[in-house]
């Protein structure tokens, strides 16, 4: 029998404070069994708060689909849907396609070929604080650091031209809009993958295999025939809008996350070797990418002791896990000294994202020299003029003006 | 470090990884990517015990449960 609907929470859920998940994640995670909501279309859905459940669906690649046109699958917002009904990158595809593709891909990010590309993303990152430094106090770090930082290394990797940087982060910025008119992101959507298309078609023309990602794909999986053309558009839009707009909000988030704490700072400076779980702490305590986390179950399965039938949404919140006290004592607490790297804020299961490693490497390059160069780093405007990004897809912060 | 009544027998699951390289950052003494498509491959599968409880946090944080280590119970207490 189906419940009033009045009776069931709305998802989703506004924060009320845009630094901290909604206080309902926390309710959810201390009732037994798993709460039920109704999307905005009235659709209902199942939320999965606390961290093992998370890992218990997340990690059940068999029984949950992550393909968006699984019927019952949750619609986040009528924007969101305008981006899901673009063809799909294998992050929203099931086994065994999802494998085939992102198999082509694994070998660019792995530990040792992102460990090497340091040398050259510290170049960039200097060389961008160095041009900041020279302007002098104030400066907007999300557009001046680290939007042009994570660009240019994404853009690097695909061999994308730096004049159109601008173009793509401006994109993408739309892509991930959930409460807009749904023809913003639909378009922004169509403006990259039509740019990606004139641009590998070129490429293909003259692939350089040893100079950039897209000419290797092009080389060793396109003209094989293991992937089309449009299907390399796709992916490559993936790496692009992954590459650059998640990492540079994460960045921002994390730089507030010091200067609102600065016992933890303080520690960091002390400390340079907490450098590593500092940047796993600020991944878990944000968890930027919140809602990616959206599956429909392909049968009937038992979560928490609720039995999830054959075609229901679920929603796995990897920002309620990275907050469950089960897993992190005194979550809600901004700890630099705390082991965090077993947080899901990349996801979990064969969908965590594949870029983690490179993401790493930038954030461990920013946080190991920003704070040394800046000493007196502190923000610009008072602390409550500092805006977050509201319900974005990924979570940030509008601007970050700081002086030194 | 603590002495284990138990020898871990390593092995991976090389159909199954995702290429996360969550292993390689918890101990590359252990666990390494192959070069052709960033699939884990073993360095050792039976590693000295001050690597336990980084193999142990390396099964536990392995997105795609592609690492298993096995707990063999000691039988020679030869020391």
């Amino acid at each position: 029998m189906s419940s009033p609907s009045e009776k069931m929470p709305s998802f989703p859920m506004p924060r009320q404070c845009p630094f901290h998940p909604p206080q309902e994640y926390k309710e959810s995670q201390e009732e037994p069994g798993l709460t039920k909501v109704q999307m905005w279309n009235g659709a209902p859905a199942w939320l999965v708060t606390r961290y093992e459940d998370v890992r218990t669906v997340l990690g059940d690649r068999d029984r949950f689909s992550t393909d968006p046109s699984t019927p019952g699958y949750p619609s986040l917002s009528p924007a969101r849907d305008a981006v899901l009904d673009a063809e799909p990158a294998f992050i929203r595809m099931d086994p065994p396609e999802h494998g085939q593709h992102r198999r082509m891909l694994t070998k660019e990010f792995m530990i040792k070929r992102v460990t090497a590309l340091q040398p050259k993303i510290q170049a960039i990152f200097d060389a961008r604080l160095d041009e900041i430094l020279e302007k002098g106090p104030p400066a907007e770090l999300v557009e001046d650091l680290f939007l042009p930082l994570t660009s240019e290394v994404i853009a690097g990797l695909l061999d994308v031209p730096h004049e159109d940087h601008a173009f793509f982060q401006e994109q993408s910025r739309r892509k991930v809009l959930l409460d807009v008119d749904p023809e913003i992101p639909k378009e922004a959507s169509k403006k990259i993958l039509d740019y990606l298309d004139l641009l590998i078609t070129e490429r293909a023309k003259n692939p350089k295999p040893e100079d950039d990602l897209l000419s290797r794909l092009i080389v060793e999986q396109v003209q094989p025939g293991h992937l089309s053309h449009r299907e390399l558009v796709v992916m490559a839009d993936l790496l692009l809008m992954a590459g650059h707009e998640t990492t540079a909000n994460q960045m921002a988030l994390g730089v507030y996350s010091f200067l609102t704490n600065p016992d933890q700072l303080q520690l960091l400076r002390d400390d340079p070797s907490l450098l590593r779980n500092a940047v796993e702490e600020m991944l878990r305590f944000h968890t930027i990418v919140h809602y990616n986390a959206i599956r429909v179950a392909k049968e009937d399965v038992e979560v928490a002791g609720q039995l999830i039938r054959k075609g229901d949404g679920v929603i796995a919140l990897i920002a309620g896990a990275n907050r469950d006290s089960a897993a992190f004592e005194n979550p809600d607490k901004f700890d630099i000294t705390r082991k965090a790297d077993h947080h899901v804020a990349f996801s979990f299961g064969i969908h965590q994202c594949l870029g983690q490693p490179l993401a790493r490497v930038e954030l461990q390059t920013v946080f190991s020299t920003l704070f040394e160069r800046l000493p007196n780093l502190n923000f610009a405007v008072p602390q409550e003029k500092i805006e977050a990004k509201g319900d974005h897809f990924v979570l940030g912060l509008q601007k970050l003006p700081v002086t030194w | 470090m603590a002495n284990h009544d138990y020898k871990l027998i390593v092995s991976v699951n090389q159909d199954v990884c995702v290429g996360a390289g969550l292993c390689v950052l918890s101990t590359d003494e252990v666990f390494d990517q192959r070069d052709e498509d960033g699939v884990v491959k073993l360095v050792q599968n039976e590693p000295p015990e001050e690597l336990y409880e980084k193999v142990l946090g390396a099964v536990r944080k392995c997105p795609s449960k592609a690492i298993k280590a096995e707990q063999i119970p000691k039988e020679n207490k030869e020391a």
